[in-house]
């Protein structure tokens, strides 16, 4: 797991703030240049959404969407690591879709539907225990802030100073943001049946 | 479960994209794009065609006005209503206009009728495809056809808001207008009343006014001494009017009704002395003549 973890954090923390050359060769529109970017970045992608709170079905989407940004996009990415502008674009998209999935899920109770996985039965609890998505759930309802935050801290294991880079915020804001997450985490979770 | 376990067992369950995803998403992302639409998008184009159609509609339609406008003779008065002035004609759709006109005329035309008050306080109203025009004092006039102002009109804002907008210099020509009505429906004392405003005012017709007003005295009212104080306030007012013949055989009609015929000989005399001329001299001279035989050794 430590190795896992490890090899996270060096997606967020390429030793070189240049310009990828797989970006540059993007730019200059080499064969091949385009699917190797992306493949070297799929995982990271991928891994971003989800820990975000994304589910899991609504992932590839996501990254799909990210993926189409940072290609129309990339004229104007200049400076600074590439997996940073793209975790941005990643967090970005992903908010969007927290969000209308909150419109949805307001405007299904108003119809009378049944929100998506909002009305917890005693039985979903009881399955919550050992699935992932007590975790999604909880990160669903912590602001996108925090969210960003407790995700990057307690489930990627970057650093404060990591993390402020990649969200462009000072160290305290994180700290604070961090503090209020892991509070609102533990209410949350002992809401969904698990104990601290 | 404790809350480190469930997160270390989240980190774990989402550490790597499940088999085939890299594969698919690259499928989908150099698919030509299908368009999923929005949602929201039809309703809210259709809200925003309804409102932007409302928005139209009510730009592009004549609005509800109010309007007042007033000069020496006319004024006219509308709220609430569709309706367009151009100098003294109103073109009106819809609503009710009060108009007020002494000595000149206004024209109002409402779903192809004109109606025009030239002497009078009307109203029009156009509801529906119906127009009703009510002279509320004076007259109008609807397609060329007369009408006068009925007896009790209901009193109406409208009305007193178009009345507040008259020209001073127009009440006189309503007041005479008021006591001709009068006079038409037999009602002299008001016919006097009305008269006597116009007289002692600075009127044009103030003239004529004392002059009415004293032949309804007269003749009307059999009041030949009032009369006479009417026509003498006359001569005193106007010693060199228009009238001046017709009030001097007046108030010589008066004396001999009071049967003062020292006075009668006396007016006639003068009355001859003044207008030798005169169409009714020989009427006079009979009248001298009458007076004489019941005042005998008093004439010359």
């Amino acid at each position: 797991m430590l190795s896992l973890v490890t090899s996270q954090v060096s997606d967020f923390t390429e030793s070189s703030p240049s310009v990828d050359p797989l970006v540059e060769a993007c730019r200059e529109g080499q064969p091949g240049a385009w699917r190797a970017l992306y493949d070297a970045h799929f995982d990271f992608a991928w891994r971003t959404a989800r820990r975000l709170g994304l589910p899991e079905a609504d992932v590839d989407d996501a990254v799909q969407d990210a993926f189409r940004i940072a290609w129309e996009q990339l004229s104007r990415f200049t400076f600074g690591r590439f997996t940073t502008w793209l975790y941005r674009i990643i967090a970005n998209v992903v908010s969007e879709r927290l969000r209308r999935a909150k419109v949805r899920d307001f405007f299904g109770g108003l119809l009378g539907r049944t929100a998506r996985e909002a009305d917890v039965s005693l039985e979903a609890r009881v399955e919550a225990r050992h699935s992932l998505r007590a975790v999604e759930r909880v990160l669903r309802q912590l602001s996108r802030e925090k969210r960003e935050a407790f995700a990057l801290f307690e489930i990627e294991g970057l650093s404060h100073q990591e993390i402020a880079e990649l969200t462009q915020t000072k160290v305290e804001t994180v700290r604070t943001r961090l503090h209020y997450a892991r509070k609102e985490f533990e209410r949350l979770a002992l809401e969904q049946g698990v104990s601290p | 479960m404790t809350h480190d376990e469930l997160k270390q067992a989240f980190r774990e369950g989402t550490a790597s994209p499940p088999p085939g995803a890299r594969e698919r998403v690259w499928r989908e992302l150099n698919a030509p794009k299908a368009q999923t639409p929005n949602p929201f998008f039809l309703p809210a184009l259709a809200l925003a065609s309804v409102l932007l159609g409302v928005v139209i509609t009510r730009a592009l339609l004549p609005r509800d006005t109010s309007h007042q406008w007033s000069d020496e003779q006319s004024a006219v008065v509308w709220t609430a209503a569709r309706a367009e002035r151009t100098e003294r004609r109103v073109e009106l759709q819809r609503g009710a206009v009060a108009v007020s006109s002494w000595g000149a005329k206004i024209d109002v035309a409402a779903k192809g009728h004109l109606i025009s008050i030239e002497r009078g306080v009307a109203v029009i109203q156009v509801a529906g495809d119906s127009v009703t025009a009510e002279a509320i004092e004076g007259s109008l006039t609807f397609d060329g056809e007369s009408r006068i102002a009925r007896k009790s009109s209901p009193p109406s804002a409208l009305v007193a808001s178009v009345e507040a907008l008259e020209s001073p210099s127009a009440r006189p020509l309503r007041l005479v207008a008021r006591a001709e009505q009068a006079v038409t429906e037999r009602r002299f004392t008001d016919a006097v009343r009305a008269f006597e405003e116009v007289a002692s005012s600075g009127s044009l017709d103030a003239e004529v006014a004392n002059f009415k007003k004293g032949e309804l005295e007269l003749r009307e009212l059999s009041k030949p001494d009032v009369a006479l104080a009417t026509f003498e306030a006359g001569e005193t007012r106007f010693p060199s009017g228009a009238l001046t013949q017709e009030r001097q055989l007046s108030a010589l009609e008066s004396v001999v009704k009071l049967e003062r015929w020292a006075e009668v000989e006396r007016r006639a005399t003068r009355f001859l002395s003044r207008f030798e001329d005169s169409e009714r001299a020989e009427e006079v001279r009979g009248l001298r003549a009458q007076a004489c035989a019941k005042i005998p050794g008093e004439c010359r």
